[in-house]
């Protein structure tokens, strides 16, 4: 095998693994609560956002 | 005016300037539609159909779909970082900006100037707006998002950052150029590199466009509108993951049987069927959350577009697949088919999610209800119908097309002169027209019903503020 084709196999294993580490990560049973916090959050009201200048927002 | 209110303004004004350039695209499209069964309309040089198809294509492209994905990107945005827009004014000047440019996109295609790579006609000067344009937007969604209040990010805004980064990369690198005049340059990409990297920009800019914002759409939009949490933030995270792990490699299946290296073709095959899973990942996440709610589907006018908009996301991503096989794409390449396998997608999947989002951000920014939901179910119904009766006729034709191409006499020679093809076509393309026109009835109402439901609602501070400036006036 050539040194070319080492290292297209070793970045696709590399991809491949970084892939796995993230499904890993997310279907962690320590994280569920964590990760499925957001779908939650973003149904909460957001009608008035905090403004920066200070005055206050509407709908 | 508070940074709030601008940034109302601001989505309000990229909203109907995207549903402004939609009917001008459906406009020009239905002429192409019409010059497929008369061409004593292809009036040459400026409504000829080689110029015209690209006005289309640009024009709901790039008008249509990206004024919508900055409208109602701009929404989201500040709604799930609970943050304003960091530059608001940045956005104001992108949204001028934007409108000057699709406008120059259209009459330079009309005026024949173009690259000939296809979803990348425009030529250097206009590449080099569209950029500029881009690194706008950019700046206010990645500065929004730096700024926010919200740690956790929801699964839409991963979208939106997708959508930003690699629009970014495939149109710059695509468009790489070398400019002999203000007019006219040649691509820095020769033969089937250049093909390559066409195919490569133009399947990824489906992904990038037409798949990453709507999906950010559509996993904003369904919860907000029903009130139902998405049925698994972490099934849609790891669908984001391998959309964007698994599309970039997928754009030589557009060049399958032609020189491009057969190791080439195979991978994009193989990652074409890969990307099966992720997308239904997405459709199951809909269907799902709809679970034991259905009855949404006739109470609540929004949840039919979002649901129908997935369905045909999810057919869409099986015919994709499909058509990547090289039996099929042998016989099915360069027929009617194919657009009607893309008009699935634009008509179907792109349009509902857009428009049902424009409905429902325009709603709560002008503080108001929506100003019809009987006109919002007649636009649905029309569209549905036209677009169904648009892409099943086309892949009807697209079959008989290859069919006939393909057919042999027992000694070898075709059965059927490449007229013959085009005589059988003229049923289908007069088929295509009324559906046409019905999807643009659809849409044409859909414009009516969104502009009364922006104007921002009497007694309101923005009303106030506009009537105010009337009588100074």
């Amino acid at each position: 095998m050539t040194l070319r084709a080492t290292a297209y196999l070793l970045f696709t294993l590399l991809l491949a693994g970084i892939f796995a580490g993230i499904i890993a990560y997310y279907f962690n049973r320590k994280r569920y609560e964590r990760v499925e916090a957001p779908k939650h959050r973003m149904l909460a009201d957001d009608n008035n956002l905090p403004d920066p200048t200070g005055s206050r927002r509407e709908g | 005016m508070t940074n709030g209110a601008r940034s109302d303004s601001i989505v309000r004004g990229f909203a109907l300037s995207s549903v402004f350039w939609l009917l001008v695209g459906l406009v020009v499209g239905l002429w192409l539609a019409a010059e497929m069964i008369y061409p004593a309309l292809n009036l040459a040089p400026w409504l000829a159909f080689g110029r015209l198809r690209v006005v289309h294509t640009n024009g709901l492209v790039f008008g249509f779909a990206i004024g919508g994905i900055f409208a109602c990107s701009f929404h989201i945005l500040e709604k799930l970082t609970r943050t304003p827009l960091v530059f608001p004014g940045l956005a104001k000047a992108q949204l001028w900006l934007f409108n000057i440019a699709i406008a120059l996109a259209a009459l330079s295609l009309f005026a024949g100037m173009n690259t000939s790579k296809e979803y990348a006609e425009l030529e250097w000067p206009l590449d080099i707006v569209v950029v500029v344009l881009w690194v706008m937007f950019a700046v206010n969604v990645m500065g929004t998002l730096v700024k926010r209040r919200e740690k956790q990010m929801y699964v839409s805004l991963w979208f939106l950052i997708a959508c930003v980064v690699t629009v970014a990369v495939v149109y710059i690198l695509n468009s790489l150029a070398i400019p002999v005049s203000l007019t006219k340059s040649y691509s820095a990409y020769a033969g089937v590199n250049d093909a390559n990297v066409q195919w490569w920009y133009g399947h990824n800019a489906v992904a990038s466009v037409l798949t990453f914002p709507i999906l950010a759409m559509f996993y904003y939009f369904l919860p907000k509108s029903t009130g139902l949490p998405i049925y698994s933030h972490r099934l849609s995270i790891i669908a984001f993951w391998s959309l964007v792990f698994g599309y970039l490699w997928t754009g030589a299946h557009h060049l399958m049987l032609t020189p491009v290296p057969e190791w080439i073709q195979t991978v994009a095959l193989a990652f074409s069927m890969f990307l099966i899973a992720p997308s239904w990942a997405s459709v199951i996440n809909g269907f799902y959350t709809m679970n034991g709610n259905w009855d949404k589907m006739k109470s609540n006018y929004l949840v039919k577009f979002f649901i129908l908009g997935i369905t045909f996301y999810g057919l869409q991503t099986i015919q994709g697949p499909t058509q990547a096989i090289r039996a099929l794409s042998g016989f099915l390449h360069y027929t009617e088919y194919i657009p009607g396998h893309v008009h699935m997608g634009t008509m179907g999947w792109v349009t509902m999610i857009i428009t049902a989002s424009m409905y429902f951000s325009m709603a709560k920014i002008s503080g108001r209800e929506i100003h019809s939901v009987k006109l919002a179910n007649v636009h649905f119904w029309l569209i549905l119908v036209g677009q169904l009766l648009f892409t099943v006729t086309l892949w009807i034709a697209g079959i008989v097309q290859g069919a006939m191409w393909k057919a042999t006499n027992p000694d070898g020679s075709l059965t059927y002169t490449f007229l013959d093809s085009v005589a059988a076509m003229y049923p289908y393309w007069t088929v295509r027209l009324v559906g046409g026109l019905l999807y643009f009835a659809g849409i044409a109402v859909f414009a009516y019903n969104l502009y009364m439901t922006s104007r921002p609602k009497p007694g309101t501070k923005s009303s106030a503020a506009a009537a105010a400036k009337a009588q100074a006036a």
